[in-house]
């Protein structure tokens, strides 16, 4: 114990303390100002350039001075700096194959801000998962679903999967799948999905929308009506139109169709033809006819 | 009890004390604007086929207020004043020719594009403004080369008239002077024009009629350029007209010689 306290008094009394002192206000003093020249740098970017590139300038504004200082509190304590770089070089080739998760997820970030296919704000889709960007860090990027949940994407996954950015351009398209029954006159539902789509102000009048017959569905005629909107309105536009569509087709009587079956007896006869009985319920109560159902035998009406 | 004020005019100063409501149809727009103490109750609703008699504000004994319809406003001026002020779309409108205009080599035409005004509701002699309004709800379209580069605009049926003979005046809309010169060696087919709604001034004629300041566009002799520039103050047919309202944004100081595809289509 008093060897441990004449070793620090021998320190003190040699001066160095002072030395010790001076690397920490280095330090302390290296932290205060990236912070303020961080935040400083933010203001200044934040009405020239995207959301994206101004977090990324203030960071490295932030990590050069803090470099900076603490570089300069090693030297001030009597580290050579070009020993310690070496050492570093050597250091994280060790740690880079220690570590090669983080080391690919670093890199991959690096690859992804460089690429610029997505920034902060955002909304995109990886995978199943589909939300706004709340930053592009150097190892992850984190997502904000709709659903309010908080989503950590590491970088790696984005740089080996597709990522739909659903708010790179202004308008964007919706697909809505319709079936109409086989007599319908497809020109004539045509022209009536054009006039909802005319009526629909959130529909774009151009890009004209897109009309296509799919083809023949077992019990339908299936067609792709594709209408144009702006990229905010898209949930609206659909639900809108989806709603619209339904009255036009009721009001002018365009059959949706259903499953339905026609039996025949052979490819040549008519369908078989059933008819209804009306069936007395049975006296002790134990009759098996459903009231209403109809039997074979006697024609209802 | 009820009362007009300002007959030629549907838009201006208009004064509506605690108590009393205003009702106006500007087109297929039914406003109607209710005062009660520290508070203006603004409603809206769009009519199917727009009103070209019956224009003029009326001024009248506000019945019970309807909980919960329309929106409400709450201003620290208790002051009666309202103020009605027509502007011009916040973005460009696209006019479509209902039937297909062509402009043959070397020919410069004027046509008349109308288009339907906004609104601004301000109060209190600070002019407040409450809120901007539509007096018809237009749709959206795009207006671009393709799908990726291009702006959005108003899209507008129009039947880009040469003359306004026998035309009646629509207190809802605002006429643009067209001038379309071109001087290509080729025909110019007018499919879509973009009238930089947002960029122009708009002038009221005593008789309320609307207009704004005239558009000239110029095909160049190559064909692949256009050229844009507004004209200042109001158009020839409206000398006598007052400016009502500046534009929303600033128009270039001189010609802007755009590709082609960015001001026809």
């Amino acid at each position: 114990m008093w060897e441990w306290w004449s070793a620090v008094e021998a320190y003190l009394a040699s001066g160095r303390w002072w030395v010790f002192i001076r690397a920490l206000l280095t330090l302390s003093v290296g932290f205060l100002l990236a912070r303020a020249l961080a935040a400083a740098t933010l203001r200044f970017v934040s009405s020239r350039l995207d959301a994206h590139r101004s977090m990324v300038l203030q960071r490295a504004v932030y990590y050069l001075v803090v470099g900076l200082a603490v570089a300069t509190a090693l030297n001030q304590l009597g580290f050579k700096l070009g020993v310690l770089l070496g050492a570093a070089g050597i250091l994280s080739v060790a740690i880079g194959f220690a570590s090669q998760t983080s080391a690919s997820n670093l890199i991959s970030g690096l690859f992804l801000v460089g690429e610029r296919a997505f920034s902060i704000g955002d909304t995109i889709q990886v995978g199943s998962t589909r939300g706004e960007i709340l930053s592009v860090d150097l190892l992850s990027m984190k997502l904000r679903t709709f659903d309010n949940l908080f989503v950590r994407i590491p970088n790696e996954i984005l740089i080996k999967s597709e990522v739909i950015n659903l708010s790179r351009f202004p308008i964007r398209r919706v697909d809505l799948m319709l079936s109409i029954a086989r007599k319908e006159d497809i020109s004539r539902v045509r022209e009536l999905l054009f006039s909802v789509a005319d009526a629909n102000p959130l529909c774009l009048e151009e890009p004209k929308p897109l009309f296509i017959v799919v083809g023949f569905g077992p019990f339908s005629t299936d067609l792709q009506f594709s209408v144009w909107g702006r990229r905010e309105n898209y949930l609206e536009l659909k639900n809108t139109i989806y709603e619209q569509i339904k009255l036009a087709f009721d009001a002018h009587g365009v059959e949706v169709p259903f499953p339905h079956t026609s039996i025949h007896a052979g490819s040549t006869t008519e369908p078989i033809p059933i008819r209804f009985v009306n069936t007395a319920p049975d006296e002790a109560g134990q009759g098996s006819s459903p009231r209403g159902a109809g039997k074979i035998g006697e024609e209802r009406s | 009890m009820s009362a007009t004020l300002a007959p030629q005019r549907w838009f201006g100063e208009f004064s509506i004390a605690p108590g009393q409501r205003g009702r106006w149809r500007i087109g297929p727009l039914e406003l109607l604007v209710e005062h009660t103490t520290g508070e203006w109750r603004v409603r809206r609703s769009y009519a199917n086929e727009p009103s070209t008699n019956e224009n003029l504000p009326r001024i009248e004994q506000a019945e019970s207020a309807e909980e919960g319809a329309g929106d409400r406003y709450i201003v620290a001026d208790r002051g009666s004043q309202l103020s009605l002020l027509p502007l011009l779309p916040d973005r460009a409108v696209v006019a479509r020719p209902l039937s297909p205009v062509f402009v043959p080599a070397g020919e410069t035409v004027r046509l008349y594009v109308s288009m339907p005004v906004w609104l601004q509701l301000s109060v209190g002699a600070g002019h407040k403004t409450l809120t901007e309004l539509p007096t018809q709800t237009l749709s959206d379209t795009w207006f671009g080369p393709n799908t990726r580069e291009g702006e959005l605009c108003y899209a507008l049926r129009s039947r880009c008239r040469l003359t306004l003979d026998g035309d009646v005046v629509r207190p809802d809309r605002a006429i643009t002077p067209v001038r379309i010169r071109n001087r290509a060696g080729s025909v110019l087919g007018l499919e879509r024009v973009r009238v930089p709604a947002s960029q122009l001034s708009l002038y009221a004629e005593p008789s309320g009629r609307l207009w704004t300041s005239e558009v000239a566009l110029e095909r160049t002799e190559d064909g692949q350029f256009a050229s844009l520039s507004i004209d200042t103050g109001a158009p020839l047919e409206a000398r006598s007209a007052l400016p009502l309202a500046g534009p929303r944004e600033t128009p270039p100081k001189k010609i802007a010689i755009r590709a082609f595809s960015t001001l026809f289509q």
